[in-house]
């Protein structure tokens, strides 16, 4: 009975049902997976709360004098910092910083990544080992030296520190996309020696099709494992590069420097209210993401049939 | 050895998860395969199957994950053996760091570029060997 309503309906509806544009049908599977979905809505409230939020609560410099160092309670619902300022209100502020900050910087760096790796795979030879000599100096690269010489002339030149966060996500995103380039290259490697790069060949595609339409959606589950993992390690670059002066300076809040307050033994055993909630909000945000990452790898295989 | 135990644990927990993802990834690609199936029919144990033929395709990001994690190994190290009072490469680039002896430094940074070269240069050569039909000229 079933399958014959639904025959039926097919033969009607053939126009609406059967041609389905190809994101549509990633987005039906997606929806199927509930851990991703998890996923998605966890990251829409993070960004919702972290963009909106701030409109309805303190200021994030307001000092609050009479309540120092306080414990949650109704008025601060994340209690304080040493200087009075509300937790909560830092916490969204600090989000609109982290998250533009790990999702741009990932971005450049898949960007950057993918490219450069499809290329070198593909063609080999001479470009193969001038792209893979630049990964190799970039991943030799002493970084700390750098970064503290970067940070002295941008003081030295007065760079607005509003303007510092954007140079820092180019930095993170400068520095990290060596890995995913010889990850990418690697897996090419071995994927254009395959039958289906033969019949591309054979059928007199341009180079440029060949390695974006034919080689490089073949490396799509590693690029995702490895943009989802560095969305992390992003945000916890952005706080170590908090710490060196270059990234964002104090009395502006991002998740990473209002966790770097655990380093203080005291704050650490008395004062969780001040790091806990930016740990969990690292946590959530890369726990989505993750999620998210690995419901978007399956639903964008279109060899996977359900 | 006794003393090793923590900082091992440390330092292999650190780096499980992600390469655990890699590998889970990619055998998810390779798994739906024609040859699996083919190996399943014919009538392989199904350790052969996983291991032989579906894990080796497999490896290819593998392998590169961990030529890379070769100079992390000692360079990221430095914190958990700092932590743990281990007095490996961690707490003597620390030290030189903090008495500014560059000699020390420089040494050790190049050590860890040559690890840099020496782990890519491993993970290409792995790479023919993983799937014989790559050819490195």
């Amino acid at each position: 009975m079933e399958t014959n309503t639904e025959k039926k309906v097919n033969i009607k509806g053939a126009k609406q049902e059967d041609i389905m544009s190809p994101w549509k049908v990633v987005w039906k599977r997606l929806k199927r997976d509930k851990l991703a979905m998890i996923g998605l809505y966890t990251l829409i409230i993070l960004v919702a709360v972290a963009v909106i939020g701030p409109f309805f609560s303190y200021a994030m410099e307001a000092t609050d004098i009479e309540n120092i160092n306080a414990a949650p309670s109704m008025q601060h619902i994340l209690g304080t910092d040493e200087v009075g300022r509300d937790v909560f209100a830092r916490l969204m502020y600090g989000g609109r910083i982290s998250l533009s900050v790990g999702i741009v910087s990932v971005a450049i760096e898949v960007l950057i990544g993918t490219i450069l790796g499809g290329i070198a795979g593909y063609y080999g030879g001479v470009v193969d080992n001038i792209i893979m000599r630049l990964v190799d100096i970039l991943m030799c690269f002493p970084f700390l030296p750098l970064l503290l010489m970067l940070s002295a002339v941008m003081s030295a030149r007065h760079v607005d520190p509003k303007y510092r966060i954007y140079v820092v996500m180019f930095i993170i995103g400068i520095i990290g996309w060596g890995g995913l380039c010889r990850l990418i290259r690697g897996q090419i490697l071995s994927l254009k020696e395959q039958e289906f790069m033969q019949a591309a060949e054979a059928l007199g595609l341009k180079d440029r099709r060949k390695i974006f339409r034919h080689l490089l959606p073949n490396t799509f589950a590693s690029i995702i494992v490895s943009a989802t993992l560095s969305v992390g390690g992003a945000i916890l670059t952005e706080s170590s590069l908090s710490y060196l002066g270059l990234g964002v300076t104090p009395p502006t809040p991002s998740w990473g420097n209002m966790i770097q307050c655990a380093q203080d033994i005291y704050t650490l055993t008395f004062q969780p209210w001040r790091w806990i909630p930016p740990g969990v909000c690292i946590f959530l945000t890369v726990m989505a993401i993750n999620l998210l990452g690995d419901g978007l790898r399956d639903a964008l295989d279109p060899k996977l049939k359900r | 050895m006794y003393h090793m135990a923590l900082p091992l644990i440390v330092l292999t927990f650190g780096s499980l998860a992600s390469i655990m993802r890699y590998t889970r990834s990619s055998m998810l690609e390779v798994i739906r395969q024609d040859y699996i199936r083919t190996a399943r029919a014919k009538g392989l144990r199904e350790k052969v199957v996983i291991y032989k033929h579906a894990l080796r395709n497999a490896m290819i990001p593998i392998v590169t994950i961990f030529g890379m994690s070769l100079p992390g190994l000692f360079s990221g190290a430095m914190i958990t053996e700092q932590l743990f009072n281990w007095p490996g490469i961690g707490p003597i680039s620390l030290i030189a760091v903090n008495n500014r002896d560059f000699m020390l430094l420089m040494g050790i940074n190049m050590f860890l570029a040559v690890l840099t070269l020496l782990g890519n240069l491993i993970a290409d050569v792995s790479y023919a060997l993983v799937d014989p039909r790559i050819r490195l000229k």
